[in-house]
């Protein structure tokens, strides 16, 4: 078969396979013998059903192959993206952070998503970037609101820089001792040695 | 240079304060010496490089009173020379220098001021030659800056990682491996954070004249900018708690400034700038 599958069912190469099943199934009710059965063009629809069922058959070829030599799990899109993406998590993890970032900047512009925008946030923590790594994480929690791993990176920088310098205090560090400890200082002493039978202070 | 690194005085001690304004006197005095108009690039900037590094070094510190020109009636309390003072004093000339070339190549209102200082920067900069290891590392730093600042770039975060090394290597320079490490991450972020103030300082002017400046082309808002600032302090505090300090008096100083005179100065820029409505 020299057509292209995707042509053939009228759907774009992007599209899911709940789109692909769809597309199918309402090209097999028109093009059905059933609705050709005494006409004089039920063998043109019989090959058009032929051709469809190939490209149907082809397409589902093409992207099971596609899962399995891809990185592993993936969601019911059939990317592999969510596998790269994996793969930059244990960079991270590992601590190798030029590599991750190489990875990141590789993902195409279209698969930006949440959790590409957290993963490039990660990084630039590490580098001290703060500025744009709240940007980033900013992007992610925006992009997928619920995600509870998005949000708490974001408040966990918010809440350090919000802790900065509580810990100072603007008098004097502990040990000095002023005229009051001095005062009552003495007159312990003094009434200690009075208890002894001396006398340190005399007027007191 | 730009006046943003400095102490909270309502909050120092009377003897740290003076001690304070002896290290400046110190600093002008080493400028003198050095090349006698350097003097005109004084600033608390570099009193607290000065700071940092006596407290590094362990440098002797001793007082001698002296009259001057600005305070012809009154002797003072001056530190004496020592080599922090006199690496200060350097260091000052070098940045000068290459922040006039930077204004030479402005669009703004410095560009004029830039050309007039030239001669007099060129002067001292030769008379004081610095140290080739430290002119390669402002090239090189520098040189990047410019390349991105000419590309518009976007990330406030990058352009001041260009500075923050700069200052790393400045912070660094001539001291053992242990002190350099520590002193290195505190001018990284002193580096980083002057540059990301001063960036938020002049926003208003830039946008007006055309300037460079990465977050108007970047565009960030009000609490990003604090957000990232307070990070940096935090990164310097880090660093500031490993010096092991000889001497309580520069201690309280160098916490003063981190803790709340830097502090204060953001809060001035980002209040002036707040007022006038918000980034974006």
């Amino acid at each position: 078969m020299t057509a292209d599958p995707y042509k053939v069912l009228g759907v774009s190469r992007d599209a899911t396979d709940d789109e692909i099943k769809k597309a199918y199934r309402e090209l097999t009710k028109k093009y059905h013998p059933d609705n050709y059965a005494n006409s004089p063009l039920s063998e043109v629809a019989e090959e058009k059903m032929k051709e469809i069922n190939e490209a149907y058959d082809e397409i589902q070829r093409q992207r099971s192959s596609a899962q399995s030599g891809g990185y592993g799990s993936s969601q019911s899109s059939g990317r592999t993206y969510t596998g790269e993406f994996i793969r930059i998590r244990e960079l991270i993890n590992e601590g190798r952070y030029s590599e991750a970032q190489i990875m990141l900047g590789s993902v195409a512009q279209s698969d930006r998503n949440a959790e590409w925008n957290f993963l490039k946030g990660c990084v630039l923590v590490q580098m001290g970037w703060y500025f744009d790594a709240q940007k980033y994480f900013e992007t992610a929690c925006y992009m997928d609101p619920s995600n509870a791993e998005y949000r708490a990176a974001l408040d966990s920088i918010r809440n350090s820089s919000s802790q900065y310098g509580r810990g100072y205090r603007t008098n004097a560090g502990g040990g000095e001792c002023s005229a009051c400890d001095m005062c009552s200082t003495l007159i312990c002493a003094d009434c200690l040695c009075e208890c002894c039978g001396g006398d340190l202070i005399r007027c007191c | 240079m730009f006046g943003y690194i400095k102490p909270r005085t309502a909050e120092l001690k009377v003897k740290e304060h003076e001690f304070y304004k002896s290290v400046y006197c110190g600093l002008c005095k080493s400028m003198k010496k050095r090349a006698s108009m350097l003097r005109m690039t004084l600033s608390y900037d570099f009193v607290f490089l000065a700071l940092v590094r006596m407290a590094m070094t362990g440098d002797s510190c001793s007082f001698h009173l002296e009259r001057c020109v600005v305070h012809p009636f009154k002797k003072r309390p001056v530190l004496d020379n020592n080599q922090s003072l006199t690496f200060c004093a350097d260091a000052s000339a070098l940045l000068t220098y290459y922040n006039v070339l930077d204004k030479m190549a402005d669009k703004g209102k410095g560009r004029l001021r830039g050309y007039l200082s030239y001669p007099l920067a060129k002067r001292i900069f030769k008379k004081i030659s610095p140290d080739a290891e430290l002119i390669l590392s402002a090239e090189k730093h520098l040189g990047s800056l410019s390349e991105y600042e000419k590309q518009n770039g976007d990330s406030a975060d990058c352009a001041a990682e260009h500075f923050g090394l700069l200052l790393s290597d400045i912070f660094s320079h001539g001291l053992d491996e242990r002190n350099a490490a520590i002193a290195a991450e505190i001018g990284r972020h002193i580096g980083r954070w002057i540059y990301l103030i001063d960036a938020l300082d002049d926003i208003e002017d830039d946008r007006k004249s055309g300037s460079y400046n990465p977050l108007i082309i970047g565009g960030y808002n009000f609490d990003q900018a604090v957000t990232a600032m307070n990070m940096e302090l935090i990164g310097l505090e880090r660093a500031i708690e490993l010096i092991s300090f000889s001497d309580s008096g520069i201690e309280n100083i160098i916490k003063n400034i981190i803790y709340l005179g830097m502090p204060d100065c953001a809060e001035r820029v980002i209040k002036k700038w707040r007022d006038q409505g918000d980034l974006k």
